[in-house]
């Protein structure tokens, strides 16, 4: 109704772009690179883009149904590198009061990590009832930290490891990065449409007080949500490491925290809380990855992909203001 | 409609709105003569509001004319409709708080003097010379805005209006905050108005009010214009009948031949000196199978917050809670569901609905665990609650998938109530269950309420609305400053009983009260 004060020709341009925007945005920059980028139209091309953008889009998931419960989580970036941390360090040393642990441990110990920091995050926010974007802050700081703390250097190789070659698996000829994201999305899909947590986590994020009032546990709803973000950072930041054949906690997930909120905002989901849009998410990421490809791939400075993701995060979450 | 259109200060012709999936307003005529007050009548969702919105210029009108002072007009917003004399009092004033009263009845139009400056004196005096010409000369007009009681508010709303030469007022339920003695002011001030040939359309739930300030009535229903009447060709149940367009039997009061009737009747609720902080101080009451219990007490007098400690939103400090004869604690409203309550709050935006979410979720998001045990949700079972109670309560909406924002107050009311109905609930309690909804969609909401007592649900019912709780309780508890003053049964209501106990305590002298058989 809010779109009746305006103009009509402003108002059919706004719907227009909220509702195909993605699309749009996303044929764009396919077209784009494809007259610009040397090889872009190739399948190599292709599945390279999805294994790059792997990390980006499961903590995008993580990130949309933090945002569909009405927070936001900017710690992404460091649960990814405190998770991989832990994993790398029982994996590569024997810590004494700890035996150095086999992958399939270490891999588990590092899901756990990440799903602690999701519960710290879950407590402050839910329990002590503090703002998301301050809870996530301190643990953005803190946890690269205690990364650097718990690894004890700056990088551990996993090169010619067991750790190493699983970010190099390709069953049946398809990179692990990309059957690992197809059943993360579809398994996402489902909780997003079918189950009633994630309609929970709509109801906290559209009304807590409401939500409350009708049943709902929002203290163990939220806590839920931030783990799952936890667990999902943990599982790009270890396959990413294991793809690099490096763990540099350093710059594991440094900024991915912008690349995951610009692709849930291009995705459409409300950053006032609201409907969990998996789909817009899975589309929001391959565009940000796109824009990250076309500025490496043409030789341009990287700091001007930051700059080109910042003004495609505002003008999405503006396009967002009229729904 | 063949009048000459000298005899109008405003005709609206054919006016036609609609929105995605709503017809808001269909054809509607409406018509206003200079100097009168013309009440705009119809239940919620009547089209009222769209009305208005398309006169003052919040809204485009799809189709239609509008004839205003003799020109046609098409205001493209509030203020191009303030410049030709359209002037809105809406029940959230739109003046500037934290300036003076002075300057807010002057602001935009400010006496200069010869430098250019702004001459504060003359902003006052022209303040204080309309005011006085209301009868408030005790009004200091160099207080801020804010710092002034609901009603002085709206003089100055008015003033401000008058003193931009406004030549039709809406006045959007300009009397929901005020007290009686505020009403009788504002009503001597739209005489003054009508005196002056400004003419008044007036909005309103409460009927005596515009059956005593009104020459004109409006009704519309279902975005339809139902006809102009002559106020006094009507009488309040042919008024009623109109707007909801039923049978005028069909409003009148719940009989409470139940009362005593059942042989069953179990006590499903039973308090016993509950207490927290100084605003429920021992509150014993009990409630039974099929009865509404209600409870009176003016705002602060601890209500809101007793609903709240029995639905176990807020913890209970002292004092015993006993359902069905077995003491129970409770830690959050979870637990209150489980035991088989409901609770309707008194802030259907704040704490009721989920806006942006459809009917079908905000109906079922309470009985989500029963109707999918395993955690996937059944989306089956949910339309059929859905679509159920869509028809049996005669929800007003273009699907289940519609957003509840878009629906009008009472149909978001009934989804809310919806929402505890399919759970079959032991207890539900009420909070202003009617606040902020026209008469028809009162009127319906409470045989709702009548239908479940029926059905043997017991009801904890507050309203601020003294005819309402006398209409639909058995029993009226009394609450003042946190305690229970007093109780009232079926045979004792009466408004002087109830008003007397908020006030002293006890129902003073046994007065000749009405006997509600």
């Amino acid at each position: 109704m809010h779109a009746d004060r305006r103009a009509p020709g402003v108002s059919a341009v706004a719907d227009f772009s909220g509702r195909y925007g993605t699309a749009l945005f996303f044929i764009t920059l396919i077209v784009l690179n494809a007259f610009i980028t040397p090889n872009f139209v190739s399948l190599g091309t292709v599945a390279n883009t999805l294994v790059q953008v792997f990390p980006v889009m499961l903590v995008a998931l993580g990130m949309t149904m933090v945002i569909s419960s009405g927070g936001i989580d900017i710690s992404v970036g460091a649960i990814m590198a405190v998770a991989t941390a832990v994993a790398a360090r029982l994996y590569t040393s024997d810590m004494g009061f700890i035996p150095q642990l086999g992958l399939f441990p270490a891999i588990c110990c590092g899901l756990v990590a990440g799903g602690l920091c999701g519960l710290f995050n879950g407590l402050l926010v839910a329990k002590f009832r503090i703002q998301p974007i301050i809870v996530t802050l301190v643990t953005m700081i803190a946890g690269r930290a205690l990364a650097h703390i718990i690894l004890d250097k700056l990088t551990t190789s996993l090169s010619n490891t067991p750790f190493g070659e699983l970010g190099k698996l390709k069953p049946g000829g398809v990179p692990i990065q990309i059957v690992m994201m197809t059943v993360v999305v579809a398994v996402m899909v489902f909780v997003a449409r079918k189950t009633n947590f994630a309609k929970r986590v709509e109801a906290v994020g559209d009304n807590p007080r409401a939500a409350r009032l009708v049943g709902i546990n929002t203290v163990s709803v939220l806590i839920g949500v931030y783990i799952l973000c936890g667990v999902l950072c943990a599982v790009a930041g270890m396959m990413e490491a294991a793809r690099s054949n490096i763990v540099n906690v350093g710059i594991l997930g440094k900024l991915v925290e912008l690349d995951a909120i610009a692709a849930v905002a291009i995705g459409g989901t409300a950053f006032s809380g609201g409907r969990a849009r998996i789909m817009g998410t899975v589309f929001g990421a391959i565009v940000v990855q796109l824009v990250t490809i076309i500025v490496n791939m043409n030789n341009i400075d990287f700091h001007y992909s930051l700059i080109l993701k910042a003004i495609i995060l505002i003008i999405a979450v503006w396009t967002q203001r009229k729904t | 409609m063949s009048a000459p259109n000298e005899d109008y200060l405003l005709k609206m012709t054919g006016i036609t709105k609609s929105f995605p999936g709503v017809m808001a307003l269909d054809g509607v005529d409406f018509a206003v003569k200079p100097g009168e007050a013309h009440a705009l009548m119809g239940e919620n969702g009547a089209g009222k509001s769209t009305l208005i919105k398309v006169l003052t210029g919040i809204y485009q009108k799809d189709r239609g004319e509008i004839l205003f002072n003799g020109e046609f007009i098409s205001p493209a917003n509030a203020s191009q409709a303030q410049h030709v004399g359209i002037s809105t009092l809406y029940q959230e004033l739109n003046l500037i708080p934290f300036l003076s009263v002075a300057e807010n009845i002057s602001i935009g139009r400010e006496p200069r003097k010869a430098t250019g400056l702004i001459d504060w004196k003359a902003v006052k005096r022209r303040a204080e010379d309309i005011l006085a010409s209301m009868g408030l000369d005790a009004v200091n007009v160099d207080k801020p805005f804010f710092s002034q009681s609901v009603a002085v508010q709206q003089m100055v709303a008015i003033a401000r209006a008058i003193s931009i030469d406004a030549r039709l007022i809406v006045m959007d339920e300009p009397t929901s905050s005020l007290n009686e003695n505020e009403v009788k002011v504002l009503f001597k001030v739209i005489e003054d108005l009508k005196r002056q040939g400004i003419s008044v359309i007036f909005i309103s739930h409460k009927l005596e009010e515009v059956f005593e300030i009104c020459d004109t009535a409006t009704i519309l229903r279902d975005g339809r214009l139902v006809g102009e009447y002559a106020m006094r060709d009507l009488t309040k149940l042919k008024l009623i009948s109109l707007m909801i367009g039923r049978d005028a039997e069909s409003v009148l009061e719940r009989k409470k031949a139940a009362v005593g009737g059942l042989e069953d009747r179990q006590t499903v609720l039973k308090t016993t000196d509950v207490s927290r902080g100084h605003r429920t101080k021992q509150i014993s009451i009990d409630i039974n199978t099929g009865e509404i219990l209600g409870v009176a007490g003016l705002l602060g007098s601890g209500r809101t917050e007793l609903a709240r400690i029995i639905f176990g939103d807020k913890k209970i400090e002292s004092g015993q809670m006993d359902v069905r004869d077995r003491p129970v604690s409770m830690k959050s409203p979870r637990d209150a569901i489980r035991l088989g309550f409901g609770f309707c709050s008194e802030d259907r935006k704040e704490e009721g609905i989920f806006p942006n979410m459809s009917v079908l979720d905000n109906m079922t998001m309470a009985t989500l665990p029963a109707v999918s045990k395993t955690g996937i949700l059944s989306r089956q079972a949910q339309l059929k609650i859905a679509k159920t109670y869509i028809e049996k309560l005669r929800i007003t909406t273009s699907g289940v998938n519609q957003p509840i924002r878009e629906l009008s107050g009472g149909n978001q009311q009934k989804v809310l109530l919806a929402r505890w109905l399919c759970k079959n609930p032991l207890l539900m309690i009420l909070d202003e269950p009617t606040r902020g909804i026209d008469v028809g969609g009162k009127s319906e909401i409470e045989h709702i309420i009548a239908d479940l007592a029926e059905k043997g649900v017991a009801i904890l019912m507050i309203s601020s609305e003294m005819e309402e709780l006398i209409r639909s309780c058995d029993r009226i508890a009394v609450l003042s400053e946190g305690r229970k003053v007093g109780e009232l049964s079926a045979k004792e209501i009466s408004e002087d009983r109830i008003m007397h106990m908020m006030a002293h305590g006890d129902p003073g002298e046994p007065v000749q009260g009405r006997e509600s058989e």
